[in-house]
């Protein structure tokens, strides 16, 4: 008899990733097979042998997987806390923002791993948050057994912070320029037009780095320094330098 | 069979083989050709060329068209055993999760002789273990062998595959049931 949690706090975070990891090209039959095989911890020849119509009665039992998971997450897991966003580094940020933008889903252990530290007090009895200097892919494994629904709301959280920061600091973001121009553009635009363009896409791609770079005056050494300030100090000071051309 | 221009061809699903049926299936699907062409091109695979339809009369060869594709209203057995290089494979009305996986594959794909690769899937050798079964060296060499059978053989089951999938469609929830929305 093949048991299936019956809604998403059955589920962990690492059953959660796998399921967004199936390929969604091959077919129906693959697909729910799959996520079938992975929500009830069965191998996925167990799930083969059945008969087609047992699997579409157990998809058809199972469409609570259809609706997302609650937008909620856990302030304390595993003994560590929450750290709020508005505290995040420039490091925790960059990392951030690149594991949402490459699949806040399947990074999401990753996220947790940023998001959540240990903590102790200080002589002066504050909370003080364990620094940045752990490998983020073995702590996001601590998380892969918890369920979804204790960080699913993360992901939500950290998008509607980092649209707010986007606004707030629009005029140090340049638009995106992700996009190669066609041999069509080329032959369009005039060839110094597309040596700018290419200048700004070549910038794009090293925004990071180039904004890094510039807060070290170029000296490489200190950029673990500059990597652990406060995100909202380090941009407020590229706001100074831009709005007094320093 | 039918007299075309004192020429036999076969027209009844007991006549042409799998191989046949899904080349003239494949004809018959092509978007780029018209109804005449398709006609044309069917007559010219089963051996009437084209050249010997060109000073034929527009409402004879719609005659032709006609009888070429009236089907003799016959139940055929379903076959569930057959014989192919001395093996003996049995099929029966039944798809598992893995046989499914495997159709869909195929259906996805449309490759030329897709049909036959769907009764591959079907027909297994019981003395066989279900790894040697789905390789794919011995589902394309089986397809190969059932090509030679006559189509008769490949409608019950091409029946009840699209009678499974159909009802998969109807339940078009399920198929999207188990995908988590993005945030």
């Amino acid at each position: 008899m093949i048991q299936v949690p019956k809604q998403w706090s059955q589920v962990t975070l690492e059953q959660f990733i796998e399921f967004n990891q199936i390929a969604k090209d091959q077919g129906a039959y693959y697909y729910n097979s799959e996520a079938l095989s992975i929500l009830s911890d069965e191998p996925i020849e167990v799930i083969e042998d059945l008969d087609v119509d047992e699997l579409t009665e157990l998809i058809q039992e199972n469409n609570w997987c259809a609706s997302e998971p609650s937008k909620k997450y856990k302030h304390e897991l595993l003994g560590m806390v929450f750290k709020p966003f508005s505290k995040l580094t420039l490091y925790e940020y960059i990392d951030l923002d690149y594991y949402f933008t490459d699949n806040y889903v399947t990074n999401l252990d990753k996220v947790c791993a940023i998001c959540y530290r240990h903590s102790k007090q200080n002589e002066w009895g504050e909370e003080m948050l364990e620094p940045y200097e752990f490998d983020c892919n073995i702590r996001a494994e601590k998380f892969h057994d918890l369920p979804i629904t204790d960080v699913y709301g993360i992901i939500n959280e950290f998008l509607k912070y980092r649209d707010t920061f986007l606004k707030n600091y629009e005029n140090l973001f340049s638009g995106e320029l992700d996009q190669e121009l066609s041999e069509q553009e080329r032959r369009e635009l005039d060839p110094e037009e597309v040596k700018e363009i290419e200048k700004e896409q070549a910038q794009t791609k090293w925004s990071w780095e180039q904004t890094i770079y510039g807060l070290t005056n170029g000296d490489i050494t200190k950029s673990e320094k500059v990597g652990a300030l406060p995100l909202i100090y380090v941009f407020n000071i590229l706001s100074m330098k831009k709005e007094l051309d320093i | 069979m039918i007299s075309i221009l004192n020429r036999e061809i076969p027209n009844q699903l007991d006549e042409i083989t799998i191989e046949q049926f899904e080349t003239i299936t494949d004809i018959n699907n092509d978007p780029n050709l018209d109804p005449i062409d398709k006609h044309l091109k069917v007559f010219t695979y089963l051996g009437i060329p084209e050249s010997e339809f060109y000073d034929y009369d527009v409402a004879d060869f719609v005659n032709v068209v006609k009888e070429f594709n009236s089907l003799e209203q016959k139940e055929y057995e379903t076959v569930e055993e057959i014989e192919l290089e001395n093996y003996i494979y049995r099929a029966q009305m039944k798809l598992t999760v893995r046989d499914t996986k495997m159709i869909e594959k195929i259906a996805l794909h449309k490759q030329k002789g897709y049909v036959s690769e769907m009764l591959a899937v079907m027909f297994k050798r019981e003395d066989l273990t279900p790894a040697e079964h789905y390789t794919d060296a011995h589902i394309k060499h089986k397809a190969k062998l059932i090509r030679k059978l006559t189509a008769n053989v490949a409608i019950p089951y091409l029946m009840f595959i699209a009678e499974k999938i159909s009802q998969q469609v109807k339940n078009d929830t399920s198929t999207q049931a188990m995908e988590p929305s993005n945030a």
